[in-house]
């Protein structure tokens, strides 16, 4: 029923946000735009937690967010840090995820560097074990999205939201391309 | 879901009516709010933090958001790595709180727990709470914690409100949901010393109209 619903006004988004971007981009900001939230872990394809948390969307004419990644598979951990979020983004082929774009410093057993980011959050109902979740570096680092769980299928758990529009969920006008907002980093 | 069962692990079952008040330093900001964009008047309220500790009347908070006070100004604040030091660490904490003129909605959430309260080891992979107040609407609350571990003995979480688990010298309150005719605020987890000295709410998320 929540899918359903999801779909059906994921359809309208899809269209309208595809019509103010154009039809030169896969991903667009949709219109108009929301917010998703969400944190969690996952494991990535050598077995290494993966664990983030992330908010994003817009506000206000502007992106708006927060991103954190901690991943297990260094020795220490590496952090990935979003200093700016420079885009929020859907795709019409998943109507239920949201890609967060931006700026942002890793450092731990990794290095320390700075890069740009694209993570996608995917809210698939609840409790959030067919969530999915991903990211995408600049470097060429990449975990692919990914369901969060539950243990046992690709190991994880967490859960993630995607929230309705409101009256301060307003993005860049005009609405900058998914080049602009990602830097050309491809979706994980 | 990890399902070990705690209570017959270490046959420790107690009923804690603690429904005591906001631990932290924010408490509901209520009264008539004007949204710049919207130009209309509600009550909303909201607030969500990654954890907040009283230790000997400290209060320490990590990732909280402050105090919601428009639909048009979403508040959100992260850390990769968070700690209160001789008290707990965490990784990828988050806490976020918006508004619409009809409802409010906030998160908290964090990884890799790991928690010291009167001698008693507390971790968790995941924990996770969300409150949500529409208006019209008796005010929600969800609460996500996995891989739970008291004193190294695995516990189920069942995902009713308010479970509680006595322990020698410790309470311990998981999904504490605290109703009140202005809204609800959930804590994932809340653990206190029975001496009085330690209250600390780890996932907390608060939302009312």
């Amino acid at each position: 029923m929540c899918k359903t619903i999801r779909t059906l006004i994921a359809i309208p988004l899809a269209l309208a946000g595809a019509l103010t971007a154009g039809s030169a981009y896969a991903h667009f900001v949709p219109a108009p735009c929301d917010f998703i939230t969400g944190g969690g872990w996952v494991t990535d394809d050598a077995g290494a937690q993966v664990n983030f948390g992330a908010h994003g969307g817009c506000k206000n004419g502007a992106f708006w967010g927060h991103v954190n990644v901690v991943h297990h598979g260094f020795n220490p951990p590496a952090h990935l840090k979003s200093t700016s979020i420079t885009g929020y983004l859907m795709d019409p082929a998943f109507p239920n995820a949201r890609d967060i774009c931006g700026e942002g410093v890793v450092d731990g057993g990794a290095g320390s560097f700075t890069t740009r980011f694209r993570v996608r959050l995917e809210d698939n109902g609840e409790p959030g074990g067919d969530d999915r979740f991903g990211l995408r570096l600049s470097n060429g680092y990449v975990l692919s999205t990914r369901e969060l769980g539950p243990p046992g299928r690709t190991g994880g758990g967490g859960n993630i939201q995607l929230h309705k529009p409101n009256p301060s969920t307003t993005g860049p006008s005009p609405a900058p391309t998914e080049a602009e907002m990602c830097g050309g980093v491809p979706p994980p | 879901m990890r399902t070990f069962d705690f209570w017959k692990v270490i046959g420790v079952a107690g009923t804690l009516a603690g429904l005591v008040s906001w631990p932290g330093t924010g408490q509901a900001q209520l009264g008539g709010v004007t949204d710049a964009v919207t130009n209309t008047t509600s009550t909303l309220s909201g607030q969500a933090s990654g954890s907040t500790a009283v230790v000997m009347g400290i209060v320490t908070s990590l990732v909280d958001t402050g105090t919601l006070t428009s639909p048009s100004e979403p508040l959100g604040t992260s850390l990769p790595i968070g700690s209160i030091p001789g008290l707990l660490t965490a990784e990828s904490l988050h806490a976020t709180t918006m508004g619409w003129t009809d409802q409010v909605a906030s998160e908290a959430s964090l990884s890799n727990l790991a928690m010291t309260v009167a001698g008693t080891g507390i971790s968790a992979d995941f924990i996770q709470s969300r409150a949500l107040a529409v208006s019209g609407a008796v005010p929600t609350g969800l609460t996500s914690i996995e891989g739970l571990s008291i004193g190294g003995v695995p516990v189920s979480f069942a995902g009713a409100p308010n479970q509680s688990i006595s322990l020698p010298g410790l309470s311990v309150t998981l999904n504490e949901q605290i109703q009140s005719a202005s809204g609800i605020i959930v804590n994932a987890l809340r653990v206190r010393s029975l001496d009085g000295l330690t209250d600390v709410v780890v996932g907390s998320a608060k939302a009312g109209m």
